[in-house]
């Protein structure tokens, strides 16, 4: 059964005039989807450091996506609306996670899941350096170095102030840099 | 300084592959002295591996599925929003309704009880017209207060639920 199909099948009751521009609305969304699921959800679980959170968090990132209109038109604004979504979303889970109010405030131990690698595997190096990062840290990193946005995008997708991405995203880049460097030669970096 | 200015050379040729192959000499060399582009070249290489194993290792669900669920939520936020203020009505005449037996009641006590004077008016009445006036006519006060009271109810409740037959067929 095609994607259309499914769509439409589990759709009886709704009203028949609108079946023609539904489907091609969940046509869109099928490509768009295909375009978009799996980085997104690298996004999320590399941020996050937790598979089955990611798997939930894109789930319900795709659902807000389509109840809530994109103020943007092409397939690259909707991108964009997507990844703030989710980005969203991973900042309300590890808000409910704690008290604590403000998202710096919150300890690392507490941003990362117990099995941190379960699901997929992680590069021997990389991944660990990235979870050692703060949570916005890790966020800025992907979406600049990962992703590839610039940072008018980036602020757009986290809320940030556009001025402080620049700062934020040089230090992150600068602790993933001595990370990511042989423990022998860290003392020379931070010359 | 926060940034150098070949940084965005040098993402531009990471991004297309060019980079070490693609690269003159001049740009080579600045990138081994200058502290900020090697950074770059540490980490964008090293991030964009990682995205790919998980872009890779990702278990996606069916866009339909997914497709379908958002209708379903969609329908049911709908009738959730239809459903509000027609709950607000309801509340609203449940609570004018109690208002109104408190009043009666205590209208009453203060009468002695009166509560089945109408079964005495109806039985000594002569004409089935004007007895119900000259009852209207005692009654009065409590009248006054259940009349307006069904009418506010009534009125209210029928643009409860126009409100709600609009909204709902704006947004579908």
């Amino acid at each position: 059964m095609t994607d259309r199909a499914i769509a439409l099948a589990g759709l009886e009751f709704v009203d028949l005039s609108r079946s023609d521009a539904q489907a091609m609305e969940a046509e869109a969304f099928t490509g768009f989807y295909q375009h978009t699921a799996r980085s997104l959800w690298a996004y999320l679980a590399r941020v996050s450091g937790d598979g089955p959170l990611a798997d939930d968090l894109m789930q319900e990132a795709y659902l807000r996506f389509l109840a809530a209109p994109c103020p943007g038109d092409g397939e690259v604004d909707r991108k964009r609306w997507l990844y703030r979504i989710a980005t969203n979303l991973l900042r309300d889970h590890w808000r409910r996670r704690t008290s604590v109010a403000s998202f710096d405030d919150i300890p690392e131990e507490r941003l990362v899941s117990s099995d941190a690698s379960a699901g997929f595997d992680a590069r021997a190096v990389v991944g660990p350096a990235l979870l050692r990062l703060r949570p916005r840290d890790r966020q800025l990193l992907w979406l600049a170095y990962a992703e590839g946005y610039t940072h008018p995008e980036i602020a757009e997708i986290t809320g940030l102030r556009p001025a402080s991405i620049r700062i934020l995203l040089f230090r992150a880049r600068r602790k993933m840099a001595w990370l990511l460097r042989p423990a022998g030669r860290r003392n020379d970096a931070l010359v | 300084m926060l940034s150098c200015n070949r940084e965005s050379e040098l993402l531009d040729l990471l991004r297309s592959g060019g980079w070490p192959l693609a690269v003159d000499p001049e740009l080579h060399a600045h990138v081994k002295a200058c502290r900020r582009c090697t950074e770059v070249l540490l980490v964008k290489p090293a991030l964009q591996a990682l995205r790919a194993d998980a872009a890779a290792a990702a278990r996606l669900p069916d866009a339909g599925i997914l497709w379908w669920r958002a209708q379903i939520r969609r329908r049911s936020d709908a009738v959730e929003r239809v459903n509000r203020p027609l709950a607000g009505a309801q509340g609203f005449a449940l609570g004018m309704g109690a208002l109104t037996l408190i009043v009666m009641v205590v209208t009453q006590a203060r009468h002695g009880l009166n509560w089945l004077a109408w079964s005495s008016i109806l039985q000594d009445s002569s004409s089935a017209i004007t007895e119900p006036l000259r009852w209207l006519g005692a009654h009065s006060t409590n009248l006054l207060l259940v009349v307006p009271a069904l009418a506010t109810l009534a009125l209210l409740g029928g643009m409860a639920a126009w409100l709600a037959i609009e909204r709902d067929s704006r947004n579908s």
